[in-house]
């Protein structure tokens, strides 16, 4: 992983609204800072504006106002987003969006493509990506010939790529039963382990009480912001 | 993997598509060379007799629509023949003429014997008519061949009957599947009586070919001079129609074939929305987004270009075998004829995968991976 920056935050996400077309107000003023090394969950009811804010982060979409700044890279401010997007994050969906004519091995190899990475440090890389993700001999695979929960770890190989300083992971488990959630879990833990920063905004309580820190929102601004097991959440996620 | 393994393994993974797009390229690129190729080998076929003389140069009557309906009489003749720099000018009638179905177009040529040996034709069997012989006729080793015909033998043409006296070559191919005929002999048969088609001039040694035909157009204004194939539309108007027609129907083809494949492109952006959403989330550039889509599509316009080269060659042999064509044309493959298929397919491409890549290089990430 890169060396961090020397700011004090990997996150910095200061008075941010987004307001789409047609007055929708996703997001109302959210201020919210993730430090380095930190595992950060984002919960809340379906509409409150978690994706939009992660969204905002992986410099997807741009804010209506205030500002949003990821490991030192004032994002308002980038002249490619895309060499943001290749460099500082990783970002892992909830259906995996794999390519599925390409083998697991090709789909990690994707992100590298324009990183002056040779084709030979490419295929090394997504090997031991593939490796590290618990699906060595699988390479050559199809997403097809692939279960979910192994999908999702080939997601997060290629997430992790180009060796990005944020993890962001928009509902990673949404797809998964409780044996693959269990594993992926135990995969981004040993990523946090590993010092990486992760970003992760989920439905499931279980998999929020894994986070160093979990953070509720509703109705685009965050009502919890609180350290792991001090939030009681006996309504997220079935809104 | 490589980029181009990645274009690969995208056009494989749809290959009804991608064979779909090849051949929609293939049919116009096919369409392109073969009127190219059949225009050329008319013009060719056409442009060999000027060849069949040796000459320096050939004057024919300027503008004409057909280059065998060019007149030049004994006057105008006579007039080239004392042009300064003109050592010798042989007025020369040619005709053609029915013969069966397997020749539609026998060419007939009128000459005086005395110059034959100046018209490049050497006697391989038997001897020159005579300058006032009457119902005799020599044939080219090549016409000798295909008709049958040995010195003795009676041939019949123009509605007479003809004892072949000799057989010649040119060194021509056209020159040598045809017949030659005393020039009053074959005037007379056509009611054409001191006219000839032709007249195939040889400069003076030391004199500027291109200043003497300059010299003859300029004297003569009703004529016009032709030394080489691309001049023969001065004379032969048809073949600078058909020059037009086929770069028409080029122009046509790439823009007919351009809206097919701008379509079919089109509706697969659609289709891989999510996808090329996809490869900009994930930090791909807007120009490599494009530059996989259009990589895609100039691999299909290459692959398509050589099936349509290939299904030309098929459809010119099927062309040159209708009767109409038959013993006329020519099938003249040249590397222009390729260029400009490679030139069709690739411009038709480009054309029609403008729009569809402009539209993947500016994807929004965020709206593309939620499209459904």
């Amino acid at each position: 992983m890169s060396e961090a920056p020397a700011e004090n935050h990997a996150v910095e996400v200061r008075g941010v609204t987004r307001i789409y077309p047609g007055h929708v107000h996703a997001l109302g003023g959210v201020d919210l800072t993730v430090d380095y090394g930190e595992t950060l969950a984002i919960t809340g009811p379906s509409g409150c504006g978690k994706s939009t804010l992660l969204h905002l982060m992986a410099a997807i979409d741009s804010p209506t106002s205030g500002s949003v700044k990821m490991a030192g890279h004032e994002l308002a401010a980038l002249d490619d987003p895309g060499s943001f997007r290749r460099s500082v994050v990783g970002l892992v969906f909830q259906f995996h969006n794999l390519l599925p004519q390409l083998t697991a091995l090709a789909n990690v190899e994707l992100p590298m493509f324009g990183t002056h990475v040779s084709r030979r440090q490419r295929m090394e890389r997504a090997r031991e990506l593939l490796g590290e993700v618990d699906l060595h001999g699988r390479e050559d695979r199809l997403p097809t010939e692939l279960s979910g929960g192994e999908r999702q770890r080939v997601a997060i190989a290629r997430a992790l790529a180009n060796h990005p300083e944020v993890l962001l992971a928009d509902e990673p488990t949404g797809s998964l039963d409780t044996a693959s959630t269990e594993r992926f879990l135990d995969l981004l833990r040993r990523l946090g382990d590993g010092g990486m920063t992760i970003v992760m905004v989920t439905h499931d309580v279980e998999v929020a009480s894994r986070a160093h820190r979990i953070v509720e929102m509703r109705d685009g601004s965050i009502v919890h912001n609180d350290a792991e097991g001090s939030l009681a959440m006996p309504d997220a996620g079935t809104g | 993997m490589t980029f181009f393994g990645l274009v690969i393994r995208n056009l494989w993974s749809k290959k009804a598509r991608s064979i779909g797009l090849a051949f929609a390229v293939a049919i116009a690129v096919m369409t392109v060379v073969t009127l190219d190729v059949t225009s050329s080998g008319l013009e060719q076929s056409a442009a060999a007799i000027i060849s069949v003389g040796k000459a320096d140069f050939t004057v024919a009557q300027k503008g004409t629509s057909d280059i065998l309906s060019s007149t030049i009489d004994q006057q105008e003749l006579n007039k080239i023949r004392v042009t300064p720099g003109v050592a010798t000018a042989i007025g020369v009638l040619v005709e053609t003429e029915h013969l069966s179905a397997d020749d539609p177009v026998f060419i007939e040529i009128g000459i005086n014997p005395g110059d034959l040996r100046a018209f490049g034709v050497n006697i391989v069997k038997g001897q020159p008519y005579s300058a006032t012989g009457t119902h005799q006729v020599m044939v080219g080793w090549r016409a000798a061949a295909n008709l049958g015909l040995t010195v003795g033998d009676t041939f019949r043409a123009n509605g007479t009957t003809n004892t072949v006296v000799g057989i010649y070559s040119t060194g021509n191919s056209f020159g040598d599947s045809g017949a030659m005929f005393p020039l009053p002999a074959i005037q007379g048969y056509n009611r054409v009586p001191g006219i000839v088609t032709l007249a195939f001039v040889k400069v003076t040694p030391g004199s500027s070919k291109s200043s003497v035909a300059n010299r003859v157009e300029y004297d003569q204004p009703e004529l016009t001079t032709i030394r080489t194939a691309s001049q023969f539309g001065r004379a032969d108007r048809s073949l600078v129609y058909l020059q037009a027609a086929v770069n028409g129907s080029t122009v046509l083809a790439i823009l007919i074939g351009a809206v097919i494949v701008g379509n079919t492109i089109l509706l697969s952006l659609f289709e891989r929305t999510r996808e090329f959403g996809l490869l900009r989330a994930i930090g791909w550039t807007r120009t490599r987004t494009a530059s996989l889509l259009l990589g895609e599509c100039l691999l299909l316009a290459v692959l398509g270009g050589a099936i349509g080269v290939a299904l030309s060659f098929g459809v010119v042999a099927a062309l040159s075998q209708l009767p109409q064509l038959k013993g006329v044309l020519h099938p003249n493959f040249t590397a222009g004829a390729f260029w400009r298929a490679l030139f069709t397919a690739l411009v038709m491409t480009l054309i029609g995968a403008l729009y569809p890549t402009i539209r993947a290089a500016l994807l929004s990430p965020l709206k593309a991976l939620s499209y459904e």
